[in-house]
């Protein structure tokens, strides 16, 4: 068991040999912004080690219509039904969860609205499992985690899978701006030349001055706004990190971010009726993040838990998600809890055609955690929600039902999967049985 | 007209019926409930065979020789106030019901009784987990744990509060604010780098993290720099920081004729004070400065500089830490010291009497020459009179011979008065002093005597005049006339509390009052301590409520509140609604804001005002209404609208809260409920007890006996009359909600709806202070509704208690009623607040219930200047 600075040292390590190898480029700093302008992953030599050691947690609000006739879980023959059918290509690829209850940290049911965060195992735990994965193994990432959403902000707070400290963290909506933190706004490979190394010294003066500000300020203070300005300090430190590893680094790109967005679609805050294009936008970046190493824990909110959005491409498209769960018509819930799961099917599919830096696909080596806030929908349960794992190469027993009695559980999976079970807090009674081979 | 209904209060060992199907889970999936102790339940009746409403076969199991388990209160709060059971959504905080299908908790009750089993007497820990909330929920140690948990209620004396013992507010006490760092938000750092830069900031297009909302106000007073805040962050201070440059750092300072050294001088000195709000201290100065004076040039060190400082955290966050009243009061010492520092005035010497040419006998020569030894005599008497205090002045020129230059000497009647040695030979002025001599004869005599060098006749002293008068006087006064002493926090602060520093109140009043950084005029009056009494304070926020940006700003609070801006992306049927465009979107947004704005500005109006029958509309908006009057794109008033206006029957609050193709009486209610009433409704049960497959073909059935169509009110009533959704639904949300039927999804006022079916504007508000007061206000319609709003005594209230969580990040009672991890406020926090609240509330009623003073009152009060760690 490593000290703390054993693992520090360790991990900054790896980090430096994560963003060489990726060749997060001192000229591509120079381009835009000092954040925004990091293009990065140019080269193809390995970096960190094989095996599982990615996670995306994703949540799909509001369950599914599981009351009564059960139309997500496939059958003990894996024969999909009405909402899981889209899942049909990577059926094989993937765990579903049955008889899983949304539980609390003592394991009793907590389903229904508000409180979003129960879906990531937030009910009596300070922080929800992406952010104790991500203090476990984002030090050794540029961005220790990432977190996508679409259309997730809902109305009135509470409305985010993440929580950190007991603080709701919210999402990045705008595609295009969550492309552009990670891979500027040029987004093309080849560089920039000019004098990219005073600018990088100088950029790491701001950082320099900004500590120094956090540690004066630190000191007149009480604990909690403390604990604000040690967030505020980690997250400068972190730049820092990007800044030093970059430095001169050049090397041949082999992490591609051409043809992302190629139909240069235009974000509006305020324009819901294009979720689908947004959802695909997210997706296409988490595996360019993956596949460069940029991150190995990203979250990734479809919708929010008010499902407002109406996708035009249904038959039931004059009916927002809400009411499709609560207004009596069961076909409308069905057909728009369908759509989800294709979109779900996308990302799997992504990430299973996507290679890594070992040629390997990206899926063998990442865990998607599908997770809810409810059982059924309209009745707003705990049990039986439609809670589902993909990924994860030979070391999963895939293409299976199984029982999990509780859905926090599986992210204990998760972490004893990643090798990380020493590091990250219990949120379930553990691994579930049946999953790991 | 009071409901007559069962009594609210009801006792549970009266043995009343209690509607167990409220508020309950399914009655046992086995596979999920925690293990049931045998004692407990039947074990000859599986639970999940039990239907809701039948309990007598579980509560005929005897287990009245069970052993007591030990219950964990800690445990039972958790139990109690978590979403798994919700008992706190039922049956209150500490038990006071907010519903009047539950009764209250009675703590202090260790025998209850029960409908279904007869004279039984049943302890607390068991009747719980026997009946709440259904059988085999909660199990024999949790019941323990949760009845343990309501005994404390009893050792807390809640059961005789009603709650409201925080709302009483002890004269003469004083309220503290919390101790906070508040991030700035999207449109405050918005706000702020325009003022300070020029720079139009797209908080979305850059990625700058949504705003934190609590209550439904943006609220960052626990918000913290993620790494996606600060790569945000950094990206916007360098975009305008090259969009300055691009400007020549127009309005932020002119470097052409200075130097580096000069320019970063400048730059710390002033403009880096506007961004962080107070002068910089010598090391912060030092390291803005080293940045420009180790740049290529004054371009590249101000881009260079600006970006950092845009993004530092004495930028991005506002400070209410305050200083602790123990240093204030030692500053405001200084301060006031220097104030009272004498200074000494030199005034003139006067000269009242001369003798030169003629009185001094001189003809035809200009000057009188005195060799050495030589003396000039003269009665002066009638030349001047003498006083106790003068002068003599000698015009003189002296010879320098043998290196040593003449000395004169003046006597009056033989009594020396001085010596002046006279080196110069040029003329210069020698004064004496005659002090105190009682001048008898008035002899003067002026003599060139002999040193102590050689004598020398020629060393000669020449004379123009002689000058009587009175000297120049030292006057002291006690500092510039325009000064006053700075007020000493009063001695009944705290000795733990901090006050804000002066620029801290100015940010926190800028930012109150206009949403922006503060001015050079407020930045100034915290330089001069002037923002030290709520009279001078008051004269800031006068002058900050007449700019524009205060209007624009109070319009966006207005939104906040009212929750506007559902209207910008709430989806429509666009065939249903051609006409409902994204212009008519944005025109309802702003239609809303200047109802509101001009009720809180213009005049002295009620803020009841805004259920008023006008509305401020452009052409575009007035013909989407079919209203006439306004002429082109700007915004006017139209009053007497009759069948709209007002904020209830604007297009944003209609249009806003309905779905794509019908209205949704259910979010009208609820929103009236909670914002203008402040009525929290409980949130929606979880685990309801309902098969919903068979909905569905209930529903059709329904409208299938009504004829093939049924309206809105008939389809949500259909919807929502089954429990546990009826215990809700029946009295506080859709008969409410159903009486504003008479507006349509798009806004706009109906007497018909799609299918040709008549509307029914018949609406009730039951509770119209309370939830549970039983008070009962019918209404026709929209405008009915409105009618009544403007009459209630409970909406100015209302409105009070969000202004107060809208300015200082809290609400007076709690900080998040739903959030599992909001922190709970001390009573002594709440008992604070409700003396800030009542100061509104009472500046209101002086004021015609205007709601400027409202804000005006909130802004000159101690809970803003004082501030505690809670």
């Amino acid at each position: 068991m490593k000290s703390n600075r054993e693992k520090n040292i360790l991990d900054r390590r790896t980090f430096i040999k994560n963003t060489t190898a990726a060749g997060v480029s001192a000229a591509v700093v120079n381009g835009s912004s000092l954040a925004a302008g990091m293009m990065v992953a140019r080269s193809a030599t390995a970096a960190g080690t094989q095996g599982i050691r990615r996670v995306i947690c994703l949540y799909v609000p509001d369950g599914a219509p599981v009351k009564g006739k059960n139309r997500w879980l496939p059958t003990g023959n894996l024969n999909l039904v009405d909402t899981s059918l889209p899942l049909e290509g990577v059926k094989q690829d993937c765990i579903f969860f049955k008889q899983t209850l949304i539980s609390d940290k003592n394991g009793t049911g907590c389903g229904g609205h508000a409180n979003t965060d129960k879906a990531f195992g937030g009910i009596g735990q300070q922080s929800t499992y992406d952010v104790e994965l991500a203090k476990a193994i984002g030090d050794a990432s540029p961005f220790p985690s990432l977190q996508l959403g679409i259309q997730s902000r809902g109305k009135g707070g509470l409305t985010s899978p993440t929580k950190k400290n007991g603080n709701t963290i919210l999402y990045e909506n705008n595609p295009i701006a969550a492309f552009n933190r990670l891979f500027g706004s040029s987004g093309s490979t080849g560089g920039n030349s000019g004098s990219s190394s005073n600018t990088q010294l100088s950029k790491q003066r701001i950082v320099d001055i900004h500590k120094a500000e956090l540690d004066a300020l630190k000191r007149s203070l009480g604990s909690a706004e403390r604990s604000k300005l040690a967030e505020h300090l980690n997250s400068v430190k972190k730049l820092e990190d990007r800044l030093e590893a970059s430095m001169g680094n050049e090397g041949p790109s082999a992490c591609s971010t051409a043809g992302w967005n190629s139909s240069n679609f235009v974000y509006s805050a305020t324009n819901k009726s294009r979720f689908t294009r947004e959802a695909q936008l997210q997706m296409d970046t988490s595996v360019l993040a993956l596949q460069c190493n940029l991150t190995n824990v990203i979250s990734i909110s479809l919708g929010n838990h008010q499902a407002e959005q109406v996708i035009p491409t249904l038959t039931h498209n004059n009916i927002d998600y809400h009411k499709c769960i609560h207004g009596g018509n069961i076909n409308a819930f069905i057909e728009m809890r369908a759509y989800l799961s294709e979109q779900v099917a996308y990302l799997i599919k992504s990430l299973k055609n996507a290679k890594d830096e070992f040629g390997e696909s990206l899926l063998d080596s990442t865990l998607v955690i599908q997770s809810s806030d409810m059982g059924d929908g309209n009745v707003h349960s705990s049990i039986d929600a439609p809670i589902m794992l993909a990924g994860g190469g030979s070391s999963v027993r895939s293409g299976r039902v199984i029982s999990a009695a509780r859905h926090t559980s599986v992210f204990d999976t998760a972490s004893e999967l990643l090798g990380v079970s020493n590091k990250v807090i219990k949120y379930g009674q553990g691994p579930v049985t049946g999953v790991i081979a | 007209m009071k409901i007559a209904r069962y009594s609210m209060r009801m006792i549970v060992a009266a043995g009343a019926v209690l509607s167990l199907t409220a508020c309950v889970g399914e009655p046992g999936n086995a596979s999920s409930a925690a293990p049931i102790s045998s004692a407990t339940t039947s074990s000859a009746t599986p639970a999940s065979s039990i239907p809701a409403s039948s309990i007598s076969s579980v509560a005929s199991s005897a287990p009245s020789s069970q052993t007591p388990l030990t219950g964990d209160s800690v445990r039972g709060k958790e139990l109690y106030e978590g979403s798994a059971y919700s008992c706190i959504n039922c049956h209150g905080k500490t038990g006071q019901s907010p519903l009047p299908v539950f009764p209250n908790i009675d703590p202090s009750k260790s025998e209850l009784l029960h409908s279904t089993t007869g004279n039984r007497i049943w302890g607390l820990a068991e009747y719980i987990t026997a009946f709440m909330p259904a059988p085999d929920k909660c199990d024999a140690q949790c019941g323990a744990d949760i009845a343990s948990y309501i005994e404390t209620w009893v050792s807390s004396g809640s059961s005789s509060s009603s709650g409201n013992a925080a709302e009483v507010c002890e004269v003469d006490s004083v309220a503290y604010g919390r101790r906070q760092l508040r991030l700035l938000s999207r449109a405050e750092l918005t706000e702020t780098l325009k003022d300070l830069t020029g720079y139009t900031l797209k908080p979305v297009d850059l990625g700058i993290p949504n705003d934190a909302v609590v209550e439904g106000f943006v609220n960052h007073t626990r918000s913290f720099v993620t790494q996606a805040h600060y790569d945000s962050y950094i990206a916007a201070a360098e975009s305008a920081a090259k969009y300055a440059e691009s400007k020549d750092f127009a309005g932020i300072i002119d470097c052409s004729a200075k130097n580096l050294t000069q320019c970063a001088d400048a730059f710390t000195a002033n403009y880096a004070s506007k961004v962080f709000r107070r002068p910089l201290t010598n090391e912060e100065k030092n390291r803005y400065s080293s940045i420009i004076t180790a740049s290529a040039n004054a371009k590249a060190g101000l881009t260079f500089a600006l970006h950092a400082i845009l993004s530092s955290p004495n930028f991005l966050y506002r400070s209410e830490l305050g200083v602790d009243v123990a240093t204030i009061r030692a500053q405001i010492d200084d301060v006031n010291k220097t104030r009272q520092q004498p200074t000494q005035s030199q005034g003139q010497q006067k000269i009242l009497a001369t003798l030169e040419g003629a009185s001094l006998g001189l003809m035809n020569a200009t000057a009188r020459r005195l060799n050495q030894n030589q003396t000039y005599g003269k009665n002066v008497k009638s030349v001047f009179p003498f006083s106790n205090d003068n002068i003599i002045v000698v015009r003189a020129k002296g010879a320098k011979v043998g290196g040593k230059w003449p000395i004169l000497e003046l006597k009056i009647d033989g009594t020396s008065i001085g010596k002046a040695t006279i080196n110069k030979d040029t003329y210069a002025q020698y004064t004496f002093k005659v002090k105190n001599l009682n001048v008898q004869t008035g002899l003067l005599k002026v003599q060139n005597i002999r040193g102590n060098g050689s004598a020398e006749k020629n060393r000669f002293v020449e004379f123009t005049a002689i000058k009587f008068g009175t000297p120049a006087t030292t006057t002291t006064t006690t500092g510039p006339s325009n000064t006053t002493l700075v007020a000493k926090p009063s001695n009944n602060i705290d000795s733990d509390a901090y006050v804000l520093s002066q620029y801290e109140l100015a940010t926190f009043l800028a930012y109150t009052f206009t949403g922006s950084t503060p001015d050079n005029a407020l930045l100034n009056a915290a330089k001069n301590w002037t923002l030290d009494t709520p009279d001078n304070i008051q004269k800031q926020v006068t002058r900050l409520l007449n700019t524009e940006k205060a209007k624009t700003h109070f319009g966006n609070f207005g939104a906040q509140w009212l929750h506007a801006d559902n209207i910008l992306d709430v989806s429509k049927d666009t065939d249903l609604f051609p006409d409902f465009t994204p212009q008519i979107r944005d025109a309802m947004a702003r239609e809303i804001r200047e109802i509101f704005k001009t009720v809180v500005f213009d005049g002295n109006q009620p803020i009841n005002a805004i259920f008023d029958d006008f509305s401020f509309l452009n052409k575009p908006l007035a013909d989407y209404y079919g209203v006439s009057g306004p002429m082109n794109n700007n915004f006017v008033r139209v009053n007497n609208l009759n069948t709209r206006g007002g904020v209830l029957g604007s297009g944003a609050f209609m249009a806003g809260l309905a779905g794509l193709d019908e209205s949704s009486p259910i979010k009208r209610a609820v929103s009236v409920r909670e914002n203008l009433l402040c009525q929290p409704l409980p949130p929606m049960p979880t685990d309801i007890d309902s098969a919903r497959d068979d909905a569905e073909t209930a529903l059709q059935d329904f409208i299938d006996s009504q004829g093939g169509t049924i309206t809105n009110k008939q389809n949500f009533h259909f919807l929502t009359k089954d429990a546990p959704c009826s215990d809700c639904h029946r009295e506080f949300i859709n008969p409410l909600g159903f009486g504003m039927e008479d507006f349509d999804a798009a806004g706009r006022p109906r007497s018909k709806d799609a299918n040709n079916l008549n509307i029914d504007l018949m609406g009730e508000l039951i509770g119209t202070e309370s939830l549970t007061d039983g008070n009962v206000k019918a209404f026709e319609g929209t405008m009915g509704l409105s009618q009544i709003l403007k009459d209630s005594t409970q909406v100015p209230r209302c409105f009070v208690q969000k202004g107060f969580r809208s300015v200082m990040g809290v609400g007076h009672k709690y900080y998040d009623h739903i959030a599992q991890d909001a922190p709970d406020l001390s009573d002594a926090e709440k008992a604070g607040y409700a003396c800030a609240l009542s100061k509104m509330s009472d500046a209101m009623k002086s004021n015609n219930m205007n709601a400027k003073a409202a804000f005006e009152a909130l802004g000159i009060s101690d809970v803003v200047r004082y501030r505690k760690l809670y």
